[in-house]
């Protein structure tokens, strides 16, 4: 992620934004358009088969076969608490690398938009109710509003298990 | 430093960079004429050197023709010269019109124009001469007569002109002053104990090249041995009374020319000798420097021998009374005390003083490779041991002990692992000593050659140790120096193994009475022919293999298994894709378009198989050390065992092969220890006193068996009852076949031996053996006959990347089951079933109450089946059986097990996923982890009834954070219900 524009880079004031500049996938999910840095982002297939996995959290859709691998898939919908409608035409698995391959769900891939570190502003605070720590900023494109993610925090480390299980082991 | 010279000197590096313009890699006569330059440059300050050097040997490289990549040779020669230059004048000659002139004529027919060069002039036609002879006849001569004329032109050189060059630094002054010191130190340092390994902290930048060029370097790679080989005339110059560097020369030359019998062993004596240059020279300096020609003639004349005696020569002083012993001191590390100490003054060998341990923290990664592969060396070493027991005559056998002895000592050199190093540096020159047949290898000598291995497995251990936390708590310390001390008497003749051996009493009371009377046994039971034996059992300890096959060099190459398993994916991938491709309608449509796909289906599963066939490894290794374990605990137990192996070469997954090790161990000590009797006994029923085991493997109907025979006395089901009755395993009116019986020893806490020994007897084992071989989805059986002797045979599967499963349907989804838990699948009449408080269900399969376990209800996919609609499969787990009741049965397949990844980790009821026929994923039950799961589901099902009421309100909260707290999964589990309900 290099920056777009060195000159103009000072103007934004936080010093963590000052790498935000680049390239990203930008696509839609539930009416709103999301980004990810395009450097994570390995490949975009359409929806297979995927087993699902019992007593796993609920936004893990299962498994598929990526050539050989076995790789979880993440229904993005469902982890950020939106009621799921279904898949359409449109819906994409997007692979992504945070350390380990994951797919995640989307509802439909827009196109890539290089962003400028300066169109892009900190994520704006909601208070309680959205959690804003899995934004990288909101990127501007047009006028239109990107929200940028941060996958990896989307993704997190933890295991997919689901935590009733963790409960009833505990 | 005169003006004059560095005109000098600017001229030739001018000259250089005006032929480097045209030149071309068939043009010997300017590549001659360069290397003349090159040389008269002579010594110059480091950094110019390090550049003439390798500049030189990249020129000798091109005319001797040993370059593999002529091309590159060439670019790296110009650019050598082209700094140069620049540093000298900052006329950089050369442009890209040269370079790509010279890349076209690269690839000339070098002896043609060798015919032209030797009528051109006279000096070019001697170094034409010289390289015709090098070419032509590649021995040790003609490279000893071409030694001279580049001695000659280098002695013509001015060695003390000086290249103004910008990157010159303050190294330089040290770079002057250090070989002298170096020197100095050799003369004034007698004392040998403080000579620390660590004591130079100077580098001379040439050693410290050569070093670093050591670890490259293999014996193909001939740019780099002719730059070392150039490094090594330099050094050798410059210290003098220092041979070292001309010794190691001329190894680097009969490496290039390929005179040597093992190019291997070769390169790993010149590492070790590399690793010691840095050091000063052993404390009693050998004076080598009028034999060196003479040495070389030597070296000639045993070029067809192998490289340790060329070397022993090599290295060899005239006047030394051992010189096998002296020879090896300057690859030994000379900071050691030189064990043959060649000074006068040393009345009595000084005690081996041990040294902490000190690995480089650089170094860390050769360390962990060294481990490796001495561990294989040990292996070897172990195997020829006992062949060399079976025939201590047979020079041909010591040498194939010797040699891997000898590559661990070059290594441990290297690595500067003193103590490794040091020890097997004493048995090599015992082992020569039996080799010349100076000393026959007594049982004594073999005994403390078995000593030495576990001495050298523990220090490893301890290098392996220290190599994974270099700062972590105390590392045991085996006792090296007492065993180089031992064997320092040994050798010198101040001990007498065999009377040591009984000395010490290390093997236990029994064994020199043994001893004597074992030859008789042998020679009995060959004369009388083993009664339970139904193989021929004659060939002792060792294995009935022709003996070359255990020194055959292996031919492999280390692979990551990340990338096995890469390449083990992308084959499944490519079948899956071949079935969807023929099976397609539009090809059995086309009879040639279906010939050819029926071809690439067949390559297809070659492949596949291929790839599969990697991970396997033959089983030898594994029975090589039960071969050592049976010599070990025979004398230990005081009976006498023969060990017949058959089927070493049969292959096995490597992880099967790491596993399988232990349990081998347990059936094997118990074979000797219950299964034997001892020689009285036997004689008194009639058999020979020598037991007799049998170690076999063979594949048998797609699975591998492991069979431990033996012809002792059986195992007594009656006795077998007797005592788990008393220990309570069963109960008195348990009706018990002879099998059934059999299998009790595998009951946890049931031991059977009178007597409790230090090798078996303590009832741990046997319960061990059979869930470590359940775990490789092996199963054991035995069968025996009371008297005659028992057979163990371990049935194991091929690999563990592979299973052989049943796929049932829960649902819309697919589960694999392993067919190795399978008791049987069933559609259940009614009256089977019955259930408890309405909610457990049961099943009566032949009188045996089975528990239903509702996968689709475990599972969250579908509700409460009907079993008697269904289908139940019962498997084996831990905790008895259980029944699946599934859907539907798909079918068998076979599968390769993919791990779900690490975010699965803690799943229950899961062993993992497969890719299944369509490409879709399938997962593979686990049944115990089934059990366990369910009855915690049934536990955790009425809290979480009451969790989700609780939760319900939650529900509408997002859960952004991926840092997620207890609290935060509960109100995940709140949207799980929500979402499913």
């Amino acid at each position: 992620m290099q920056m777009g524009n060195d000159d103009r880079a000072v103007a934004i004031a936080e010093a963590p934004q000052m790498e935000l500049g680049g390239k990203y996938l930008t696509f839609e999910l539930g009416g709103e358009v999301y980004g990810v840095p395009i450097l994570q982002v390995r490949e975009i297939i359409r929806v297979m088969d995927i087993t699902r996995v019992p007593h796993t959290l609920p936004y893990l859709r299962g498994v598929f076969n990526l050539r050989g691998k076995v790789i979880p898939v993440i229904d993005l919908r469902l982890r950020f608490g939106m009621s799921n409608s279904g898949d359409s035409e449109l819906t994409c698995v997007i692979v992504v690398d945070v350390g380990a391959q994951i797919g995640v769900v989307v509802d439909e891939v827009r196109e890539v938009h290089d962003i400028r570190a300066d169109n892009i502003s900190p994520p704006p605070e909601f208070g309680a109710s959205v959690d804003t720590e899995c934004l990288l900023g909101m990127g501007k494109v047009d006028g239109e509003i990107k929200i940028l993610l941060d996958i990896d925090r989307v993704l997190g480390k933890e295991p997919f298990i689901n935590a009733r299980e963790a409960e009833a082991t505990a | 430093m005169t003006d004059n010279k560095s005109t000098e000197q600017s001229e030739s590096i001018r000259n250089l960079a005006k032929a480097a313009e045209q030149l071309a890699a068939d043009d010997l006569t300017t590549l001659a004429q360069m290397h003349g330059w090159a040389s008269t440059l002579g010594d110059a300050d480091a950094e110019s050197k390090a550049q003439l050097v390798e500049l030189s040997g990249a020129l000798e490289g091109l005319i001797i023709g040993t370059v593999e990549d002529t091309q590159q040779a060439l670019d790296r020669v110009v650019a050598i010269i082209g700094e140069l230059a620049g540093d000298v004048d900052g006329v950089v000659g050369r442009d890209a019109g040269a370079q790509s002139a010279m890349e076209e004529s690269a690839d000339g027919d070098a002896m043609e124009l060798l015919g032209a060069v030797t009528e051109s002039d006279a000096s070019d036609a001697a170094c034409a001469e010289d390289v015709e002879d090098v070419m032509q006849a590649p021995d040790a001569e003609a490279s000893v007569d071409a030694e001279p004329v580049e001695a000659a032109v280098e002695i013509e050189s001015t060695p003390d002109v000086e290249v103004s060059t910008p990157q010159l630094d303050a190294r330089t002054a040290d770079d002057d002053a250090e070989p002298v010191a170096e020197v100095d130190d050799v003369a004034v340092d007698e004392s040998a104990a403080e000579a620390p390994v660590l004591m130079s902290t100077y580098v001379d930048p040439r050693v410290e090249r050569l070093m670093d060029a050591a670890k490259r370097v293999d014996a193909t790679d001939m740019t780099l041995l002719a730059a070392m080989h150039t490094d090594l005339e330099v050094f050798s110059e410059e210290s003098d009374g220092d041979t070292r560097g001309s010794q190691l020369a001329e190894l680097v030359e009969s490496i290039i020319m390929a005179t040597v019998d093992d190019p291997d062993a070769a390169i790993e004596q010149l590492r070790a000798g590399i690793a010691a240059l840095n050091e000063p020279p052993g404390e009693a300096p050998l004076d080598l420097g009028s034999s060196t020609a003479s040495a070389t003639n030597d070296a000639e004349s045993v070029s067809d021998g192998d490289i340790e005696s060329q070397l022993d020569k090599v290295f060899g002083d005239d006047d030394s009374p051992e010189p096998e012993a002296v020879a090896e001191a300057p690859k030994a590390k000379p900071a050691a005390p030189a064990p043959v100490a060649a000074s006068s003054d040393a009345p009595v060998q000084a005690s081996y003083v041990p040294e902490p341990l000190l690995i480089d923290t650089k170094e860390i990664e050769f360390v962990v490779a060294f481990i490796e592969e001495a561990a294989e060396h040990i292996e070897n070493i172990e195997a020829a041991l006992l062949e060399v027991e079976q025939s201590p005559d047979d020079s041909e056998k010591i040498n194939e002990l010797f040699r891997p002895f000898h590559t661990i000592k070059g290594m441990a050199g290297f690595l500067n692992l003193r103590d490794v190093n040091c020890l097997t540096h004493e048995v090599e020159t015992l082992l020569d000593q039996g080799r010349r047949g100076e000393r026959t290898i007594t049982s004594g000598i073999t005994d403390l050659v078995f000593e030495v291995i576990d001495i050298l497995k523990a220090q490893i251990g301890s290098i392996s140790a220290y190599a994974s936390a270099p700062t972590g708590g105390a590392i045991p310390q085996p006792p090296v120096a007492e065993m180089i001390d031992r064997l320092r008497g040994v050798v010198a003749g101040r001990i007498n193994p065999d009377a040591a051996e009984n000395k010490s009493q290390r093997r236990g009371g029994k064994a020199s009475a043994e001893q004597p009377a074992q030859p008789a046994a042998q020679a009995s039971s060959d004369a009388s022919s083993a009664p339970a034996a139904p193989q021929p059992a004659k060939s002792g300890t060792s294995a009935p293999q022709p003996p070359k096959a255990v020194a055959a060099v292996e031919q492999s190459v280390r692979i990551d298994t990340e990338k096995l398993d890469a390449l083990v994916d992308m084959v499944g991938e490519l079948v899956i894709a071949q079935t969807l491709i023929t099976s397609s309608s539009a090809i059995s449509g086309d009879p040639l378009l279906s010939k050819n796909a029926a071809q690439v289906s067949k390559i297809v599963r070659d492949v596949q198989e291929a790839a599969m066939a990697m991970r396997m490894i033959p089983v030898k290794s594994t029975f090589q050390k039960m071969a050592r374990l049976v010599r070990d605990l025979s004398r230990k137990a005081g009976k006498q065992v023969e060990l017949a192996i058959s089927g070493e070469e049969t292959e096995l997954d490597k992880n099967v092969i790491q596993q399988i090790g232990d349990p081998l161990v347990h059936m094997v000590r118990n074979a000797v220890d219950h299964g034997l009797e001892p020689p009285d006994e036997r004689t008194a029923a009639g058999k020979s006193p020598t037991g007799h085991i049998q170690l076999n493997a063979f594949h048998h109907s797609g699975n591998i068996v492991i069979e431990i025979r033996d012809d002792g006395r059986g195992l007594d089901p009656e006795k077998l009852k007797r005592k788990a009755l008393e220990k309570g395993l069963i109960q008195p009116d348990d009706e018990l076949t002879d099998e059934q019986a059999y299998q009790l020893i595998f009951a946890p806490g049931f031991s059977t031996a009178a007597q409790i020994t230090d090798i078996s007897g303590r009832g741990v084992g046997m319960d061990v053996v059979r869930r470590n071989i359940e775990q490789l989805r092996g199963r054991v059986e035995i069968t025996s006959e009371k008297g005659r002797g028992s057979r163990f045979s371990i049935q194991l599967p091929l690999t563990l990347a592979i299973i052989d499963g049943m796929l049932v349907r829960v649902g819309t989804e697919r589960f694999i089951i392993p067919t190795t838990m399978i008791e049987q699948a069933l559609r259940p009449k009614p009256e089977q079933l019955s259930t408890v408080q309405k909610r457990g269900e049961l099943l009566n399969v032949r009188g045996k109450l089975v528990p239903l376990i509702q996968l689709g209800q475990l599972f969250n996919f579908t509700g409460r089946v009907r079993p008697s609609d269904a289908m139940v499969v019962t498997a084996h787990t831990d905790d008895g059986d259980i029944g699946l009741v599934v859907d539907e049965l798909v079918g068998q397949q076979q599968v390769v097990i993919k791990s779900l990844g690490e975010r699965f980790q803690g799943l229950r009821g899961l062993a993992g996923a497969a890719i299944l026929g369509d490409g879709r994923v399938g997962l593979i039950l686990d049944p115990s982890g089934v059990r366990t799961a369910h009855g915690q589901w049934e536990g955790a099902g009425i809290q979480c009834e009451a969790s989700r009421h609780a939760s319900d309100g939650a529900t509408d909260e997002t859960e952004w954070s991926g840092t997620a707290d207890m609290s935060m999964r509960s109100a995940e589990s709140g949207a799980t219900a929500t979402v499913e309900a």
